[in-house]
Formats: structure tokens, sequence, C-alpha cells
């Protein structure tokens, strides 16, 4: 599985593996496990007609028996299918979404624990000099969850706006006419836009 | 057909070979393909199993006896439910129902944790992959299940052992299986986080649930095999101490402790290095535990057989295990290491250790108790039997503290409890232990065992009781509710610790039903028609003898009246079975009459005439066992309610009218075990002891055919246990003491092998001494430990230091905030 990152619509978002991409985009046409379930429905439909035994289970195993042969041929493919396409590219940030989702809920267990505490407290079991203390430790590392997370929101919110200012960049530059004529020489050669001399016969070309 | 079993079977090898490597190259350089494609080669060994699994059943069902296996277990006249059940019945099939398991809950363990564990997954992968490797191994060289007659086929099938048709089949070894199977999820993350290093509390999150699921099922296994040995084998006992039960509790013990003192690790992060060598020696249980019912070498009622190869093969692959396993944790000892801290005696922490340290003396215990009689063997050349009397005996005080620690545990605080604290928490509880125990002496009950057991519950559901009142009294004072309401809203707030005590008052309630035990009554008697016997509170009359026959079977049944002050109350009917294709092997039916405060429990024994009406039967009076299946009910219901998912008990919480809260707190407290039918019994000769010191023989000598396991003379139906029976009344009835009768069968037989228990001198001392020795020496080590981590010492805390901004009002505000939306 891939940790890198992907643009769509202007937010981040986790890349598809290959292998997501073959077994789970949306419902859009024909899938492949569509044919392995379609395979094993008339594969057992034949036998079930061929066999000579007439008895429920026996019809009912025999359809089992090839509906697990489709799923061996699905999950066949299923292994074969990402040795048929490049590795995705790695990104190692400092603040990737497993990291995001592990700081979250660190905190989480955090606020729990506390939470237990006073619930401890409540029910008679801890003295006060006890829970204070045991509180002010859980509270500091609450607090320091608490701003590693808005660290990391900090990070992919400017990381979010620089890609997406480079987006709009690149999209003007696709969308906007050329204001300039490519300069073309006398020799009949066209030179780059900001070409001085032609790159062909080397004389000096018209300013543009 | 068998042909494409055996291909299958090795194409699996070949995948899950392929999966392995896959997945170790891909993580190793990185690869996400290479990870992909052994995750998919992992789906596929669990779809050629599914299949392999379906040739084999198809099999069954369309008695293809040119497959040995399925000529050696089914037979043409077999109902279709025993045919299915059959896949299980011997050694090959249940090795292969095994990896078969593995293989589905490894795929469903894969699937759930892809994403939030992937650098674990590619190892999780291996690990179970490897296991499956080496039971495919077994199976493909050695014990094929779909191995052939080279000659002509047989026309009909042997048949399935008739002790083995019925009910429980289904559902027993299914549950076990999942259980010992579910721990290998557990010990693969367990070694993916020692090879990848990521040993922050994260692997312990998705550990815990598996090993949750397992213990469920193993409780569930043990608990349907003691009602099954019950309601089959007729000497009405529920637990016999056979080594295949004692494999089942051994992997039970350590998951326990497990599940408790992985509770220190996250609340405190203390014993990190000992979790994860429990979640090891769990998963090397569950071999060992299949080591030792498949390769003989230990007699038991339920093995399979014994085979040296297999032994070896086993022996290999649990050394390869350990090596491999415990030294990744010296490895990684640096990382693993945490600043243990113990602050007071009275702490929850402390509870725990004493907890863990009672859990592994059990097993311990247990283990050495079984593998003695091995042991004695290969050291002094001598067979012993360690039989239910001695387990009984030295087990007894350990359950008792079990049971106390039950109680104590949940009553301390973390760190310390205060003298304030534990006079106010452990007034009540106390006050109706004494209570109870004094009650109990007034009423004559002088028991002592099972006096104590009664306090001891008393004790504990106390504190349970008190948990519950107390904590649903804080929540009604902090969220304005009512008091069931604030019960309930226990669950959805502290779901763990709750659904514990649920699990505690299980076992509460369980004990309650093994205390029964010490007010058990039996009476054996030759009865003609119309005659009539008492035992307890219940007057039995025999009315008839009837023989009647279906396809499979002829059945002897006795018809029998039972009346209880004066009054009838019942008929019951317990019968023998007598099985075409195995004459010798007949079933007793037992016939149970049920209620909470005791059972009837009759036998019909194999001294009976058709022709004359005469009959014996073996009627018992089991007082309170019903609360043993009850109790795991309770357990149960418990462990469910700590599995569910959090969103799932916080939207029902949320949606339920504090009407329903009654309704469905009385719903969720319904008793679930089922109660059994008709029990069938299996044979039972027995020849009516005459004296007390008939009857206790009868359990205390071994009866040695050689074919029954080492069952007691008084429960096997063999030729030779009879005229062994009748060798000990002879003797009793001309004087002879105990001792002087074991004497005679010592001699006789060359060992103390006749012997349930070996005598209590010389090397035989071994068997409780060394294990009470390492118990004692264990609670040494923990108090050295204890006493060690309580002193503390000036290094900085483990949790950071304060930062600048700690002091930030608005940051305090902020987390004041999250904390109130957090209930």
């Amino acid at each position: 599985m891939s940790s890198g990152i992907s643009i769509e619509e202007g937010r981040l978002k986790p890349a598809t593996s290959p292998v997501e991409a073959g077994f789970s985009r949306p419902a859009d046409g024909f899938q492949p496990w569509h044919f392995f379930v379609l395979a094993s429905i008339l594969l057992a439909t034949v036998a079930v007609v061929v066999t000579r035994r007439s008895s429920p289970e026996h019809l009912i195993l025999l359809s089992f028996t090839i509906a697990a042969a489709g799923t061996v041929a699905a999950a066949l493919y299923r292994m074969v299918l990402p040795l048929m396409f490049r590795n995705p590219p790695v990104s190692d940030g400092p603040f990737t979404e497993r990291r995001r989702a592990a700081l979250e809920r660190d905190k989480m267990l955090t606020l729990r624990a506390i939470k237990d505490l006073e619930f401890d407290r409540a029910m008679g079991k801890l003295s006060q000099k006890d829970f204070d203390e045991m509180s002010a430790r859980l509270r500091q590392r609450a607090l320091s969850l608490m701003r590693q997370v808005d660290q990391d929101r900090l990070y992919r919110a400017v990381v979010e706006k620089d890609l997406e200012e480079r987006m709009k960049g690149r999209l003007q530059g696709r969308l906007e006419p050329a204001s300039t004529e490519l300069p073309a020489c006398g020799c009949g050669t066209i030179n780059d836009s900001d070409a001085v001399f032609c790159k062909k016969c080397g004389a000096r070309l018209s300013a543009a | 057909m068998p042909a494409l079993g055996t291909f299958v079977l090795l194409a699996a090898f070949v995948v899950a070979a392929f999966a392995i490597a896959a997945c170790v190259a891909g993580a190793r350089t990185r690869s996400t393909r290479l990870v992909e494609s052994g995750i998919g080669a992992f789906y596929t060994v669990t779809a050629l199993m599914t299949l392999a699994s379906g040739v084999l059943v198809h099999a069954f069902v369309t008695d293809n006896y040119a497959i040995k296996y399925v000529q050696r277990y089914s037979d043409s006249a077999q109902p279709l439910a025993y045919k299915i059940a059959s896949y299980w019945g011997g050694l090959d099939g249940s090795i292969m129902f095994w990896v078969f398991l593995l293989a589905a809950f490894g795929a469903i363990a894969v699937q759930v944790n892809r994403v939030r564990h992937r650098e674990l997954i590619p190892y999780v992968v291996a690990v179970i992959a490897a296991t499956e490797m080496f039971f495919i191994y077994l199976m493909v060289v050695h014990k094929n299940p779909f191995s052939t007659f080279l000659t002509a086929a047989p026309v009909d099938g042997a048949g399935l052992n008739p002790l083995l048709q019925n009910f429980y089949m289904a559902i027993h070894p299914p549950s076990l299986y999942i259980g010992f199977v579910a721990m290998t999820i557990p010990f693969a993350f367990g070694i993916a986080a020692l090879i990848t290093g990521h040993l922050d509390d994260a692997w312990l999150r998705a550990v815990r649930r598996w090993t949750m699921i397992g213990w469920l099922f193993l409780s569930f296994g043990l608990t349907l095999g003691m009602l099954w040995a019950y309601e089959e084998l007729g000497w009405g006992g529920y637990w016999g101490w056979d080594p295949v039960e004692n494999a089942g509790l051994l992997p039970w013990f350590t998951a326990t402790a497990f599940l408790h003192s992985v509770m220190v690790q996250e609340r405190r992060g203390m014993l990190r290095v000992w979790n994860v060598t429990l979640v090891i020696t769990t998963f090397f249980l569950t071999i060992f535990g299949t080591f030792m019912t498949r390769s003989g070498v230990v007699q038991s009622v339920h093995a399979f057989g014994e085979d040296r190869e297999l032994a070896w093969l086993f022996t290999i692959f649990m050394v390869v295990i350990l090596t491999f396993s415990f030294g990744l944790v010296i490895y990684r000892l640096p990382l693993l290491k945490s600043r243990n801290e113990l602050d007071s005696w009275a702490s929850r922490e402390a509870a725990f250790l004493a907890n863990n340290w009672i859990l592994l003396f059990s097993a311990f215990f247990v283990l050495f108790a079984t593998m003695f009689p091995t042991l004695s063997e290969a050291v002094k050349g001598e067979r012993l039997t360690v039989g239910p009397p001695f387990f009984n005996k030295w087990m007894l005080p350990i359950g008792l503290t079990l049971l106390t620690l039950t109680g104590v545990g949940p009553l301390l605080a973390w760190r310390r409890s205060t003298m304030t604290n534990i006079v106010q928490q452990f007034t009540w509880p106390v006050v109706m232990g004494v209570l109870t125990a004094a009650a109990l002496y007034a009423f004559g009950v002088r028991v002592w065992s099972s006096g104590l057991c009664f306090a001891l519950c008393a004790f504990s559901a106390t504190t349970i009781t008190q948990e519950f009142l107390r904590g649903a009294g804080v929540r009604r004072a902090a969220t304005g509710t009512d008091l069931f309401t604030g019960l309930v809203g226990l669950f959805g707030r502290s779901r763990r610790r709750y659904a514990g005590y649920i699990v505690h008052l299980g076992i509460v309630v369980m004990f309650l039903g093994f205390a029964g035990e010490g007010f058990k009554q039996e009476e054996q008697l030759p009865m003609k028609v119309g005659q009539q016997t008492t035992v307890g509170p219940f007057t039995v009359r025999h009315d008839s003898l009837r023989v009647t026959a279906d396809a499979q079977k002829q059945m002897v049944t006795g018809h029998v009246s039972v009346f209880e002050d004066g009054k009838l109350v019942g008929e019951m009917r317990p019968a023998r079975w007598y099985y075409e294709k195995r004459p010798d092997e007949p079933t007793t039916e037992v016939a149970i009459r049920r209620a909470p405060a005791e059972d009837l429990y009759i036998v019909l024994t194999t001294d009976f005439d058709p022709a004359t009406q005469t009959v014996t039967y073996a009627i018992t009076v089991n007082p309170l066992v019903n609360w043993i299946w009850l109790g795991f009910g309770i357990l149960a219901i418990g462990s469910i309610i700590s599995l569910l998912p959090e969103s799932m008990f916080a939207v029902a919480m949320a949606k339920l009218p504090e009407a329903a809260v009654t309704t469905m707190l009385l719903l969720t407290l319904m008793p679930t075990a089922a109660f059994a039918q008709h029990i069938e019994n299996p044979q039972a000769i027995r020849i009516a002891p005459r004296t007390q010191l008939e009857k206790e023989l009868q359990s205390e000598i071994i009866c040695m055919c050689g074919t029954c396991g080492r069952k007691r003379i008084g429960e096997c139906t063999c030729g030779l246990a009879a005229q062994m029976r009748a060798e000990v009344a002879q003797m009793v009835s001309q004087g002879r003491s105990r001792e002087q009768i074991y004497e005679f069968y010592m001699a006789k037989y060359g060992s103390q092998e006749p012997l349930a228990s070996p005598i209590d001198k010389g090397f035989n001392r071994l068997a409780w001494l060394v294990p009470y020795l390492v118990g004692a020496s264990g609670a040494l080590m923990l108090g050295i430990v204890a006493v060690r981590w309580s002193r503390r010492e000036e290094q900085p805390a483990e949790i950071s230091q304060a930062a600048p901004g700690d002091d930030d009002p608005s940051m305090q505000q902020r987390l004041d905030d999250e904390l109130r939306d957090l209930d």
C-alpha cells in the first residue's frame, strides 16, 4: 500500500494502489470479480445439470466446491495483478496519514485514561493527592499530543495551499492563449520565443 | 476427486511459500507490489483450503469410500450431519480443518488490519503462512486426508465412533480449534512488531481483540467439552483432567493472564517484555497441546493415537518457534524495556502481578502433571498415572486463590490504595463473605473446601455488585439519569471494565457450580420392576425395560418414574445403544433431570436382563452443577460486550429510549447456555459397589486394557475393567486395606500404572513438589522484582516534561472541552 499522496479536487488523499484501483474502484462497468462470480455460477449450473446424483446435499456441496474454485481463481488473479504494475512513489514525510492517525489515537486514549481516573476518584478508589499527581501527568501528555496534532494540521494546510496555487498556475498556463508568436527567421526556421539569433542560420531575429 | 484434493494441498503449500517470500522481500525492499502480491497469495491459500474442505466434505456426503479417511470415519447409514462432522473426526482431517480455520481467520485479520498496521502486515502474513506451511507439510508427507486405497475400495465405511455421534461433535471441536487458531493471530502480530521494531501499543490493541476472541471460543469449547463429558461418559462428572482436556486449558490460563497484564501495559507502560512473552507462550502452548494429543506421548481417551514421526515433526517445529521468537525478544530487549514502578502492594498493578503468577503457576502445574507419566517413564522406566484425584487435590488451593483474586483485584486502585480506600472498598464484601461462612457453618455444612468456596463466591459477587452500584451512583450524579440507565451507561462509558466484571461474575457462578461437587450423592443397585430407591430428595422407581432398533443400532431403554416428597415429578429414560458397525463400543444414554438446586442423573448400566426386566441403575444427585453452564453463559455475554465496537455501543446507547433500558438489562442477563437434551451415555458396565471403600477404589484404580486411554475401572466398560472391579470387590470383602489392594495391583502389573494417583514417595513427589517449588520461587521472584520496582529512582518522568504553552489557559480550556465532549 502506498503512503504517497495524490491530488484530487485540491485535497490531499492517500493514493490508491494498483490493486485497489483494480478491485474496488467505484461501480462503473465490468469489474474483474464479476467475471469470477459469473464463471462460478455458470460452471456450477453445468455441473448440477450434468451430475447423475440428485440429493440436495450433494448438489449444494457441488455448487459450494465450484464456488470455492472460483474464489481460488479470483485470489490467484489478486496475487498476480500487483506484479504487473510498477511500485507507486513512496512518500515518507514527517506527517504521513499513519502518523496523524496514530497521534489522534494516542490523544484519544490519553483523554480516556483521564476520564477513567476521574471515575476512579469519584468511586473513592484514589486519594486526592494521587489523583492530582497522575492526572497532571496525563494532562501534560494530552496537551503535548494536541500540540503535535495541531502542528500536523498546520503543515498539511500549508502544503495544500501551496499545491492549490501550483495547480492554478499550471491550469492558467494551459488555458491562456499564447500572447506572442514564435519568432521566424528568413530561412524559414521557427525559433523559441526568447531566441535572439536563429538556431539554424545564426541571423539576428527581429525583436518580438 | 481425491487427486484434486491432494493437488490443492500441494498448491496451497507452494502458494504459502510464495506468500512468505513476497511479503518479506516486499517489506525489506519497500516494494508495494510484492507485498500486495504476497497478501493476494495469502488469500489464495484461504481459497485453496476452502476448496480442499469442499472436496473432502463432498467425498463424505457422496460416500466416496475410495478415500481411506472417508471409509474410516463414515458409513452409508450415518446421518448427514455426522458425515459432515466426520471432516474433523480423525487426525488427518482435523489437521486440515485447523489449516482451513487458520487461513480463514488469518485472511480476516489481514484484511481488517491492512491499513491501520500496514508496516506489520507483511510479517503477520509471513508468520501465519509459515504456520500453515507446517501443517500442510504434515498432511502432504505424512497424513494426507485424500489418500486412497490402492486396490478395490470397500463397499461401505466403518462409521464414526458412536461416542462421537451426537450434537456436540458439531460444535465442540470447531469451537476449540477456533480458540487455538485465533491465538496464532496475536502471535503473528507480536512477532511482526518485534521484527519491525514498532513496539508501541498499537500492535497491542490489534492483538488484544484477537486474544479475546480466541479466549471466548476456547472457553466455549472447554465448557462444551465439560457438558459433553457430563452427558456422555456417565460417571456424573464433567472434567477428568485428561491430557487432551488439559491441552485446551493450558493456553486458556496464559491467555487469561495476558488479557489482564495488557491492561497494566496500556495504563502504566509496564510489563512489555512479559506481555510479548505471554503472547508467544500462548501460541506455543496451542502447538504443544496439539503435539500432546496427536503424538502419543501421553495416553488419553481423546487422543488420536501414537505416531512417532508426527511427534518428531512437531518437536522440530516447537523448537523453531521457541528459538526464533525468544531470539527476537532478546534482540529487541533495549526497545522493549520500560521503566517499571510499583508504588504499593495494595494496588491494582500488584493484584495483576499476583493474578499472572497464579495463572502461570496453574498452567505450569497442569503441564508438569500431565507430562509427568512420560517423564517418569523416560527417567525411571516406570509407567504411572496422574489422574483426577491428584489434580483435584493440588489444584484446589490454586482455584480458591484465583477466586479470591477475582474479588480483590477490582477493589484496588491503580498505583496505590490508601487505608481509608481499603476499608471503604472491602467492608461489605468481607462482611458478606464472613456472614456466608457463618451461615453455612450454622446450617451444618462441614465440607470445608465447598464452604470456603461459597464464602469466597459471596465475597467476589459482592465486590462486583458494589462496583456496579457505586459506578451507577457516580454516573447518576454526573448525568442526572435514573439508576438503571446509569447502570447501562456504565458500559457505554467504561465498556471494557464493566464487561470484564460480568466475565468475573460468570467465573464466580461457575465456581459456585464446582463447589456443589462436595455434596454429591450416589447410589448403585440392581432393581426389579416396581422396586424403588431413594437418593437425596428423590425416590426413583423402575417401571420397565424395553428393546427397540433402527437402521444403525439397537436401543435398550429403562423406564423410570421419579418422585419428590411423594409426588410424581417426571419420567426418565436412561438407555444403552448398540451400534451394528461397532458392537464392542455401546454408548450409554444418560437421563438427566435438571434443576437449579441439583441434577438427578441416572445411568443404565450393562447389568440388565430384558427377559426378567431387571436392571442396575447408577443414580447420582449432582448439586448446583447447572450453575457451571449458567456461569459460562454470563461469561460469554461479558466477553461479547467487551468485543463490540465502541461506535456500535455509543449509537445503541444514544438511540435507546429510557424505558427500554430495564428490558434490555433483563434480556442481557437471561441465561444463554444451552441445556442439553436427553443425554447419551457411553458404555458403563458397573457392578454396584457395596461399601464406601469399594466405591472409592473404583475411582482410584485404572483399567489396564490399554484401549480406553487410562479410564478408571468405575468408568471403563470393557471386560478387563469388569474383572478388576470383581477383584476389588472380593479383596474388600476379605478385609484388605486400600494400601494392600494398591500393592496387589502394583505387583501384578509391575509398576504404579494401575493407580490413578502416584504414591507420594521418592521420585513421585516431584509430581507436586516441582510445580509448587516453581510456584513458590515464582512468588519469591515476583516479590523481589516488586520490591525493586517500588524503590523509586530519580529519573526524568516517563511523560514529557512540561513544555512551554502548558500554562496556556486556552490550551487547558480546549483540553477540558474535549474531555467533556468525550462522555
